[in-house]
């Protein structure tokens, strides 16, 4: 997940290491720095960091880096995730005997997730149509999602209808 | 007086002749001209006068081969550099695949000097460069709003927002799929029964594959790109998707989202498409019915929705007649 971080710094050498390295130490992937010059405070720049940490142990992460910045007496002004948003679309065909649990699978990836599916049919051996609304937690997965879509609906022949 | 030839005598071409017969005054103090139809042709035969024919029986339903003035056995391509139209209307079917005889007709008509209209897009999804490069050699002007939404005035823009760019098309530009998935939102039924319920009403021909397949619209999405945008595409070009598979069950999900289920045509990123997608059904895009929309999306000023009677010979003939005016004007007498 994409996370932007607003702190302020004292405008001296060597304190964006400081800022940097709990970041860095706890597995985060620094995207960018901006350093805002035109609202100092007295001796504080405020500066913006943007940087993706990885789903796996990203609460335990978080923590060790809201700590490590603590102990460096850097204060936290802000943290938080990038908007994520929510693509809807339609599945026709035979989604259910097509292995749809394989269909769920391959649409859940890192920044990416299946959060509601809703389904109509006639009987379980006709074609259905299935809703399926998908967590993505940024403009670029939006991409990718496209791309799996295609793949699965070529591979199992479905009408893939996008929102 | 500005003399015109029309080629093809069908549902297009009979509501040339019954506007240009009923509104040949109206037409006349736009222009400060006269419009005066010398020829029709037709397969087997033409209607001559260099005078000027007489409209009256034609506009109250006669056969053409019993007027007066028809000639049988006269060839469209042989008899159109002698044809004295100024401005050659081409109104015959469109052959998907060759283009032709639309495109011969054009061709020719440009090659003699003639300034050219046309309501046929086959010509104009196939070889959209050639036509109009030959044009600009031969200095005559071919218009061809009535291809793509006959009345609307989309091909206009490109005149009338000249200053900004179209940076993307989204359209709803077939008016028999847009029928048929309006029917099977308003009143459940499935494709099949909507499509039955098409061609009875005269909206889908006997072979609906051009309509239904999303090819027809694939065609008018060309036209519309190279036209508005400066491409050089071919439906070769177009990824195309048509509306068979949709089911009653998709479009009941939709609906109960606050979606319709509509075939849109895509120009964006030099990429060409028409297939389904889900509208809210607040947008401009969400028409019913045979109407067409048409978004563009332009650099600097924003979306402009163009919304419309697509298909209909009085509609394709008002696109027509408003080429025909715009050529016309500049027109010597």
């Amino acid at each position: 997940m994409v996370l932007e971080l607003e702190v302020r710094l004292m405008d001296a050498p060597g304190k964006l290491i400081e800022l940097l390295e709990p970041l860095s130490k706890n597995g985060a992937n620094i995207q960018g720095v901006f350093h805002m010059h035109g609202d100092v405070e007295g001796n504080l720049i405020p500066v913006l960091v943007t940087f993706l940490l990885p789903e796996l142990h990203f609460e335990t992460n978080l923590n060790k880096i809201k700590k490590g910045l603590l102990a460096k007496g850097i204060e936290i002004v802000r943290l938080s995730a990038e908007q994520a948003f929510t693509i809807s679309f339609l599945a026709l065909g035979h989604v259910f005997q097509t292995d749809f649990v394989d269909t769920i699978k391959r649409l859940s990836k890192p920044g990416i997730r299946v959060i509601s599916i809703e389904a109509r049919f006639k009987s379980i051996n006709d074609p259905s149509a299935v809703l399926f609304s998908i967590q993505i937690e940024n403009k670029k997965k939006e991409t990718e999602l496209v791309q799996l879509i295609d793949e699965i609906s070529k591979e199992k022949d479905l009408v893939i209808i996008k929102g | 007086m500005v003399n015109l030839s029309l080629i093809g005598y069908g549902t297009v071409g009979k509501s040339v002749v019954k506007s240009i017969a009923s509104k040949t005054t109206k037409l006349g103090e736009k222009i400060q001209k006269k419009l005066v139809l010398t020829e029709i042709y037709e397969l087997d035969g033409a209607v001559i006068n260099p005078k000027g024919i007489n409209l009256q029986s034609l506009a109250d339903g006669g056969n053409i081969r019993q007027h007066p003035d028809w000639k049988p056995g006269v060839k469209t391509l042989d008899h159109l550099a002698k044809a004295l139209g100024q401005i050659v209307i081409e109104s015959t079917p469109t052959n998907p695949n060759t283009g032709e005889p639309g495109l011969s007709h054009v061709l020719t008509a440009i090659q003699a000097g003639k300034h050219v209209v046309s309501s046929n897009k086959g010509p104009f999804y196939l070889q959209y460069a050639k036509i109009l490069n030959l044009a600009k050699e031969k200095k005559v002007k071919v218009r061809f709003g009535a291809t793509v939404g006959s009345a609307i005035p989309i091909l206009a823009a490109k005149d009338t927002l000249a200053g900004c760019e179209v940076v993307e098309i989204q359209a709803i530009i077939n008016g028999t799929s847009n029928f048929i998935l309006s029917r099977m939102t308003t009143e459940n039924e499935p494709f099949e029964l909507a499509l039955k319920e098409a061609q009875e009403l005269g909206y889908a021909e006997a072979d609906p594959t051009l309509d239904v397949g999303g090819y027809d619209a694939a065609g008018k999405l060309v036209i519309l790109a190279n036209h508005l945008m400066g491409w050089s595409k071919t439906i070769k070009d177009v990824k195309i998707e048509g509306i068979t598979r949709v089911t009653s069950e998709g479009v009941e999900l939709a609906k109960k989202k606050g979606l319709l289920i509509k075939q849109i045509a895509f120009a964006k990123d030099g990429k060409l498409e028409v297939g389904l997608r889900l509208v809210p059904q607040t947008s401009p895009l969400a028409t019913m019915g045979t109407l067409n929309a048409i978004l563009l999306r332009t650099d600097v000023a924003g979306d402009y929705y163009f919304v419309g009677r697509g298909a209909g010979g009085p509609e394709a003939a008002a696109g027509i007649l408003s080429d025909v005016i715009y050529i016309a004007r500049d027109l010597p007498e």
